[in-house]
């Protein structure tokens, strides 16, 4: 995510799409344009509103669609998108149901595109863009530095990265994969493009009970040159209860947060008991 | 959110999948009725959403009325994994020749919908996976399954050639229920095969999609509890679970509520509840804190907030007029970060009341207000 690429924003008149699309302009997002259907001719914050992607992309170098649709509206919104020939898409929302997202993701292979979410706040890159939800224009909790954060959630990643900055340090870039039980772009993923980003120098995981992304991730921690701080929520969520998050269900051992921490751990990872440990690990894995 | 196995078996039987003769009941009398129409041998199978009936006593084989009236009365009323039973299933029992393992998922590794198979059923699915005896079809779900691909991938696997066909049925007749219910898991374990070759579902487990409760066609799937903060946080569209501790926390985000919650074990304090007023649930503040004071257990509150999306301002706004509406007042700790942060510690400030600045400190905060208030 670059400040060169040209933003398209899915549902922009909306009450959120108004406010946070002013809010990644103001993070240095070059957003070229708007969709909404039937309000085609109009702006927001200065950036022209369409009927259609495909009308949008007819007048503007659209790389990125990001969709502030609701939850029923997001496989519509994103198939328009992926048609119209955007290759990177963030899916916002949250309640899509999964077998729609497995629907999405299947027309994406097929496209060739890369898709963020369900569920995710977006991705930052701190000075340079912010594509979602993502408070990157508060400076207390972003700042532009080497730390690439790679959450579940939104508001756990967010509370971590104010800690990467109150240890002196910043974020090179904050990957939400989202919290859905299937995401376009999973954790090991996300890792896998910190790992090769030349401006990271060490990866943070924020993981969180249920499914294996964390235990993915961790067989690729293993191979990786860039040390790698990890933290695991959940350990006090009661077995089979949904904890918010669909994908967050622990059934037996498996999916819980004690078996992420030792997989991680295992991998060489350093692993945080809390979140407010998180800084000072990085500053220790910086050091070597 | 896992359906009853009675339910789970109406639409295997619509899709046309076998299931053995069977009457739900919800007494002991009703039990031996439906007895006196099916005779011979039975199953009673208690009729609760948790997994792992088998292992809890919640199956009785039972070949009289006497061992049905029996069964019935030990089970109806009783508990299974704490859920209360109330509805038995009595089946026909089905002379088997042999069990085989049937399911399909929505993967999040192939991010498709994907068939599990096994020659052995009847066995957890833990166990399967171990012994590396699950084998696995991922499937388009554009494009669905044919017959002929399925018959292949049994064949694959090992399948006698002469019950491939019944099987595969089996198996596209699930995965038809899996896709009708927009579900998580569909579930046959076991798929039996009787003596004349026919296939028959023993079991059935299906978890829907929480996002499909949504739309009005499933209405009649929604889980309905019984009064209870659980209940009423579900009418009021927040994700609330009870923790059992005594310390009340609202909190914004799924992550962020559970590594409060494991912050606040860890510190001694024993949690009352997860809940959380992320997303676009940020508006709910009053209802949140409403909900959770109502919990007579509660003697202490932390009020948590890291905003991104969810406007901490606007949480905040909300908590502190429900704050106002509840008729008990209990000792708050606040803490916010995010998001609207700094308009929200004005307001609490004009308030009088102080947000503490550090997370951690705020929770060894509510730990001793918590203690404070058992002392006095």
């Amino acid at each position: 995510m670059t400040r060169e690429e040209g933003v398209l924003v899915q549902g922009i008149t909306g009450r959120q799409g108004r406010f946070w699309t002013e809010r990644m302009v103001e993070c240095g997002t070059r957003v070229v344009a708007g969709v909404s259907p039937g309000k085609g001719g109009t702006e927001v914050c200065g950036v022209p509103v369409y009927d259609s992607v495909s009308e949008a992309i007819k007048w503007h170098d659209i790389r990125v669609a990001v969709l502030f649709t609701p939850a029923k509206a997001t496989k519509g919104a994103a198939l328009e998108s992926l048609m119209a020939g955007v290759k990177k898409l963030v899916l916002l929302a949250e309640g899509v149901p999964v077998q729609e997202t497995m629907e999405i993701l299947a027309e994406a292979r097929e496209a060739g595109a890369q898709v963020l979410g369900p569920n995710t706040a977006g991705v930052a890159v701190p000075g340079e863009a912010m594509v979602g939800i993502i408070p990157a224009f508060i400076g207390e909790i972003f700042r532009r530095g080497e730390v690439g954060v790679v959450s579940r959630s939104g508001s756990l990643g967010t509370l971590v990265c104010m800690y990467v900055s109150q240890a002196g340090l910043g974020q090179s870039a904050f990957i939400g994969v989202g919290g859905d039980p299937v995401v376009g772009t999973t954790m090991r993923e996300a890792c896998t493009v910190l790992e090769e980003d030349e401006r990271t120098r060490v990866v943070v995981l924020v993981g969180e009970i249920g499914g294996s992304q964390e235990e993915d991730a961790a067989e690729y921690v293993r191979r990786m040159r860039k040390p790698v701080v990890a933290v695991v929520v959940g350990r006090e969520a009661p077995r089979g209860k949904r904890m918010g998050h669909a994908g967050a269900i622990v059934l037996g051992e498996r999916g819980s947060a004690q078996a992420k921490m030792e997989a991680l751990r295992a991998a060489g990872a350093r692993v945080a008991e809390f979140p407010w440990e998180v800084g000072g690990m990085v500053r220790e894995a910086l050091r070597g | 959110m896992l359906i009853k196995e009675h339910q789970g078996k109406a639409f295997l039987a619509e899709q046309g999948i076998r299931v053995p003769e069977g009457v739900l009941v919800s007494s002991v009398r009703e039990a031996e009725d439906a007895y006196a129409r099916l005779k011979g041998r039975v199953v009673v199978k208690a009729q609760v959403r948790s997994g792992g009936r088998g292992k809890a006593g919640g199956i009785r084989l039972a070949a009289s009325r006497e061992e049905v009236r029996r069964a019935a009365a030990e089970l109806l009323g009783g508990n299974l994994w704490g859920e209360r039973v109330e509805e038995l299933l009595v089946e026909k029992a089905i002379e088997v020749e042999r069990e085989l393992y049937a399911a399909v998922f929505s993967n999040p590794r192939a991010r498709a919908p994907t068939l599990l198979f096994a020659e052995t059923g009847g066995v957890d699915v833990e166990a399967l996976t171990d012994e590396g005896r699950l084998r696995q079809m991922d499937v388009d779900i554009r494009r669905g399954v044919g017959g002929k691909e399925v018959e292949e991938f049994l064949g694959e696997v090992g399948t006698p050639a002469g019950t491939r066909r019944e099987i595969a049925k089996a198996l596209q007749a699930m995965y038809g229920v899996y896709r009708k219910l927009g579900a998580q898991l569909v579930e046959v374990n076991p798929l039996a095969i009787a003596r004349d070759g026919s296939v028959w579902a023993l079991d059935c487990k299906i978890v829907l999609d929480e996002a499909m409760l949504e739309k009005e066609e499933f209405a009649g799937l929604r889980e309905t509890k019984e009064g209870g903060l659980e209940a009423k946080a579900g009418q009021l569209g927040l994700a609330y679970v009870d923790l059992g501790g005594d310390i009340g926390v609202v909190a914004n985000g799924a992550g962020f509520t559970m590594a409060v919650l494991d912050a606040v074990a860890a510190a001694g304090g024993r949690p009352a509840n997860f809940l959380e007023i992320g997303g676009a649930n940020y508006v709910k503040g009053k209802e949140a804190v409403a909900l959770v004071l109502e919990n007579p257990r509660v003697k202490a509150l932390l009020v948590a907030f890291c905003g991104a999306f969810a406007r901490t301002d606007v949480m905040v706004e909300g908590v502190l007029e429900g704050l106002e509406s509840v008729g008990r007042s209990v000792p708050v700790v606040f803490w916010v970060a995010g998001t609207g942060a700094e308009r929200a510690r004005a307001m609490l400030k004009k308030k009088g009341r102080r947000p503490v600045e550090d997370l951690q400190r705020a929770i060894e905060e509510v730990v001793q207000e918590e203690r404070r208030v058992q002392c006095s």
